[in-house]
């Protein structure tokens, strides 16, 4: 019996070698010994020389070429799952994993994406085919019914598969495809939550995705095309038609199914290549350019949501048509209208019982196909021409490619996934923070990407404490301009004034030196060799900071005093821009002079309570010097020794000390704190002699204790004390006009007027000092008028209605409203003009508040105190 | 069914034969590339393990001469190293230990902790001043000889390359070798 199975089955067939023989003979004892044991091989001979009696043609191609693309999906599906890890901070990575660092992994996961992508396209044609070529109805309307099934489960196992990735993309496409069920009325949101695993998506939605994806889609395919093959089987065995050609089965069909299968995998190589062609990836890795991309990983903070998130090209005509329902009828293209089209297809073979059905049936197909293929281009035709997704396309891959580098760095995937890479990473997170926290007052004009603000009231930020930057703040015409201080209260503070007054007057080197010292203090890793290279600069510089006298107000090191400015020492560097950041208002900062920036992380004991946390302050301080890691760089080390932020919060803490007492709110109590705080003491000495001075260590000015008083005026105009360290001794005035004047005109001028006179002269100046502010001309005396005339005094002064400007006005001199005016503005032609040298202007603008140093109020609150003018009292 | 004529058979036979063989070889070359792909592709994926090495040990600085005891007491020292799992790195963590044992003026010895008979955990008898492994009973030497006439163990315990560098910096070849053989064969 077996050998007449045999010859009819090998009734055509040729030796192919002189081994031939024996191989046959090897296979049949082969064949018996299963036979005999199984029974099933008489019956699988009969199917594969049974007769192809449709005649060979195109009808068997599509269902071979399914069959072949599940065999593919199952065989590559296998080995991914043998690498896949379905948890939230394990799925991107394995894939990552799969594609970068398995070999041919990313020919794997390709074939497996693109092949699902066509198996979609087969099965859909093959409905098409069935309708088209009218074998749906009657006995085959199960073989309809179960090919509609088969696109069904593909599409099923495309959606589930898809969010396996999870990465940006999928995840936003899927959780918008997810929260379509809420919109089903009361059992939506329960739909939701058994599908996602919970209230959000996460872990278990993976899980579940997997599960179905493996353990109940793909099987469910594998029996509806098993079903099929039964239904088709006999439809075809009863329907045979003997006149059809002689073909076999095999090998005559199976030949033409074999040159199917080819195609499909040309189809699935050429998608798979496809951005290698036109050079989308971008990368040096096989998977950057090759097989399916990867994007960021998925991140869950609804602020990160991927904006650019597309469903496939499957889904895409329903996508379009649901964009053009507004939000509170999104039920009808998500759900009614896609049901009804399902209806209908479900009962085409009915329909085509009636007369004309199948031409009904034509049409309806045609319009549904072109319906959904217009619909398609347009919503591409959208997406190519909206900048606003090719923007956030393209944000979506700088994210992808920088996870990627990350990746790759020595310090590797973290346990917490790589999605913790991104959110550690001051690349890409500085700007972000940057953005909300700092853009609003401060510019960060990189070229790489630019945060500007339109009114900035703060410095600069970009390249701060480099070289470059320092420079620009030591330029006498920058650092007063918007770019630096020009819209803050320090505008016309004594730093503008000493860089405009004493530093632009250094040697050239000097200033280089100076610069690449406190530069150096920052420790920026884009200038280490720089630094390396110019140790002997500066060790100069250090040496400059501390005998150009920075140290008078800054300290530096071992040098200076604290808190009168912010401290030098570790200028820029990490732990002291987590410092400025934290609190700027911090004693080694800016203290109580701080202009308007907040304090970042004010409770270090109450988390919840501040602006930012001590991690996100890490990250602009690491974003601010440039320090994150580049594939080039070498200083990795750098970033993973670093201190917790939080920790450097706490040090920072420590350092306030005690705060200091209360001002009490007697005028003069304020006066001396206003004076001391606001920089007077550094330059100007207060000794009034009642044994409470406030002493200035290096003074550079007249000392103000009983300012314009007769015994200070009587002293001033003394040539041996004028240009002693009481009054101009110690400034730049020692050897000016005033001093010259007093030392020699005025004594021979004393000499011939008489010392009465002279000591009417000094009466008057008192007598102005004592008043609120300059009296009205015509109440002084023109004797005393014509006493500064006499003196020589109005020669530069003016006096009332006497005199020239040139020198400080004379007219009510000392006076309460004086000393405010004096105060306010020392460079106004009415004082020291251009001859002003360091002093700031306290109270220059009216319209802009914001750029003075002192209140109105602060400064009668001063002028009050430093004049004797009887009201003081 | 009457068979037909010789003749008849002849012709379409080779006709037949020709044309078989061209389908079978489409059909066995065309479905053998097109089963290729996803089958080589599933299997270099699958073997991919292969292409893993354990790390061949480099020298690692473990101790510093001065924390060892001077009479030659060995002492158990961690080992210290980044560790690769799959895509996860995870810095820093245990991945082995070394007895090291001062034997004279700046000499140092190190013995793997693990038994060469099963992988325990050998430990360090100091009241019979010798290494004993609490699984099956092996004892060794300080210097790691096997001391039982029939020990478990079928070879002494493995030695490691180590040095003493910058005077007092103690650094070792870690290396781990294959338990059960009587030859040292580093783990691949």
């Amino acid at each position: 019996m077996s050998d007449a199975n045999e010859s009819t089955a090998r009734g055509t067939a040729a030796p192919c070698c002189p081994m031939g023989p024996f191989c046959l003979r090897v296979w049949g004892g082969l064949t018996a010994w299963i036979d005999a044991r199984f029974g099933c091989l008489p019956s699988l001979r009969a199917c594969a020389g049974r007769p192809a009696p449709q005649g060979l043609g195109w009808r068997s191609l599509w269902p071979s070429a399914i069959v072949f693309t599940f065999v593919v999906q199952a065989i590559t599906g296998f080995v991914l799952w043998m690498y896949y890890s379905p948890s939230a901070q394990t799925a991107w990575e394995s894939v990552y994993y799969v594609q970068y660092e398995v070999a041919g992994g990313w020919l794997l996961r390709g074939v497996h994406h693109y092949a699902a992508q066509v198996l979609v396209a087969l099965t859909g044609l093959y409905v098409l085919y069935l309708i088209v070529a009218r074998l749906y109805a009657g006995r085959r309307d199960c073989v309809y019914w179960l090919a509609v099934l088969m696109g069904l489960v593909s599409l099923g196992l495309c959606l589930t598969g898809d969010l396996l990735a999870w990465d940006q993309n999928s995840y936003a496409s899927s959780l918008v495809r997810v929260k379509f069920l809420m919109l089903l009325p009361w059992i939506g949101d329960d739909l939701f939550k058994i599908v996602a695993g919970g209230p959000a998506f996460g872990h278990l939605t993976l899980t579940r995705f997997f599960a179905l994806h493996v353990g109940l889609l793909a099987p469910s395919f594998l029996v509806l095309l098993v079903l099929h093959g039964w239904s088709a089987g006999r439809a075809e065995a009863v329907e045979a038609d003997p006149q059809a050609s002689p073909g076999r089965y095999w090998p005559d069909q199976m030949a033409r199914n074999a040159v199917a299968w080819l195609v499909v995998m040309v189809v699935v190589g050429l998608l798979i290549g496809q951005h290698a062609l036109s050079g989308g990836h971008g990368g040096d890795r096989p998977g950057d350019y090759l097989g399916v991309g990867l994007g960021a990983p998925a991140d869950p903070d609804p602020a990160n949501f991927y904006a650019a998130a597309r469903p496939e090209w499957s889904f895409r005509g329903l996508y379009q048509l649901s964009n053009l329902f507004p939000g509170h009828l999104k039920i009808v293209p998500i759900f009614v209208l896609p049901g009804i089209v399902m209806l209908y297809v479900f009962a085409v073979p009915f329909v085509a019982g009636f007369r004309q059905g199948h031409a009904i049936n034509l049409v309806a197909f045609a319009v549904l196909l072109v319906g959904i293929a217009v619909l398609s281009a347009v919503s591409w035709q959208h997406d190519f021409a909206s900048a606003e997704h090719q923007a956030a396309l393209a944000e979506g891959e700088l994210q992808a490619r920088r996870v990627k580098q990350l990746a790759r760095s020595p310090s590797g995937i973290p346990v917490g996934g790589a999605l913790s890479l991104l959110r550690g990473d001051p690349k890409t997170q500085g700007p972000r923070i940057g953005e909300a926290q700092c853009a609003v007052c401060h510019n960060y004009s990189s070229p790489q990407g630019a945060l500007t603000t339109d009114e900035p009231s703060a410095p600069e930020l970009y390249g701060f404490a480099g070289r470059e930057w320092l420079a620009g703040l030591f330029d006498p015409k920058r650092i007063a301009s918007a770019e630096y201080y020009g819209n803050t209260r320090f505008a016309t503070g004594v730093m503008v004034r000493y860089v405009e007054d004493d530093f632009s007057k250094f040697e050239k080197d000097e200033q280089a030196a100076i610069i690449a010292a406190l530069s150096a203090e920052a420790r920026l890793p884009a200038q280490a060799a720089q630094d390396a290279a110019d140790r002997e600069q500066i060790e100069r510089g250090r040496r400059l900071i501390v005998e150009k006298r920075c140290t008078r107000c800054h300290r530096f090191h071992d040098e200076g005093p604290a808190g009168f400015a912010p401290d030098l020492t570790g200028y820029g560097s990490w732990e002291w821009l987590v410092g400025v950041v934290i609190d700027p208002t911090h004693p080694w900062f800016y203290g109580e002079r701080n202009d308007r920036m907040p304090s970042y992380l004010e409770f270090p004991d109450d988390p919840a309570n501040n602006r930012m946390t001590a991690r996100d302050v890490g990250l602009v301080a690491d974003w601010l010097r440039g320090e994150w890691y580049e594939p080039s760089g070498s200083d990795e080390a750098g970033a993973a020794s670093r201190v917790d932020p939080m920790f450097a919060a706490g040090v920072w803490n420590v350092r306030r000390g005690e705060a200091p007492p209360p001002v009490a709110d007697a005028p003069e109590a304020q006066a001396r704190a206003l004076y001391q705080r606001e920089h007077c003491v550094i330059c100007h000495g207060y000794t009034d002699g009642r044994g409470d001075d406030l002493v200035s260590t290096e003074p550079s000015a007249p000392d103000l204790g009983g300012f314009a008083t007769e015994a200070w005026i009587t002293g001033f105009l003394d040539p041996q004390q004028i240009a002693g360290p009481k009054y101009f001794g110690n400034s730049v005035f020692a050897e000016g006009s005033m001093a010259g004047f007093v030392r020699g005109n005025l004594r021979e001028l004393v000499g011939e007027i008489g010392e009465d006179e002279f000591q009417k002269l000094i009466a008057a100046l008192a007598a102005e000092a004592r008043r609120d502010a300059p009296a009205d001309p015509d109440a002084i005396a023109e004797d005393t008028k014509y006493l500064f005339e006499d003196f020589t005094c109005t020669d530069c002064h003016q006096f009332y209605d006497l005199g020239v400007s040139g020198a400080p006005d004379l007219t009510g001199y000392g006076s309460r409203q004086w000393i405010a005016d004096f105060l306010s503005d020392p460079t106004a032609r009415r004082f020291y003009g251009r001859s002003n040298h360091g002093m700031p202007s306290y109270r220059m603008s009216d319209s802009e508040p914001q750029k003075n140093l002192l209140s109105a109020e602060q400064i009668q609150v001063l002028a009050g105190w430093l004049s004797p003018s009887s009201e003081a009292d | 069914m009457d068979s037909p004529t010789p003749d008849s058979r002849q012709s379409p036979n080779a006709g037949d034969a020709r044309r078989g063989f061209l389908a079978r070889a489409t059909a066995l070359v065309a479905g053998g590339l097109a089963y290729a792909v996803p089958a080589l592709t599933g299997l270099a994926a699958l073997l991919n393990p292969l292409r893993q090495k354990s790390e061949a040990g480099e020298f690692m600085r473990l101790a510093t001469l001065d924390t060892l005891p001077a009479d030659g007491t060995p002492q158990a020292v961690s080992v210290v190293a980044d560790r690769n799992d799959a895509w996860n790195r995870f810095p820093n963590e245990p991945i082995g230990a070394v007895f090291l044992r001062r034997t004279g003026a700046g000499q140092i010895e190190a013995l793997n902790v693990v038994c060469p008979h099963a992988g325990c955990s050998v430990q360090y008898e100091a009241g019979e001043n010798k290494l004993f492994c609490p699984c099956h009973a092996a004892s060794f030497d300080l210097s790691g000889k096997r001391l039982d006439a029939t020990s478990p163990s079928p070879r002494d315990l493995d030695t490691l390359d180590a040095e003493v560098r910058n005077g007092n910096e103690v650094w070792v070849r870690f290396q781990n070798f294959r338990t059960g053989t009587t030859e040292k064969v580093p783990e691949a």
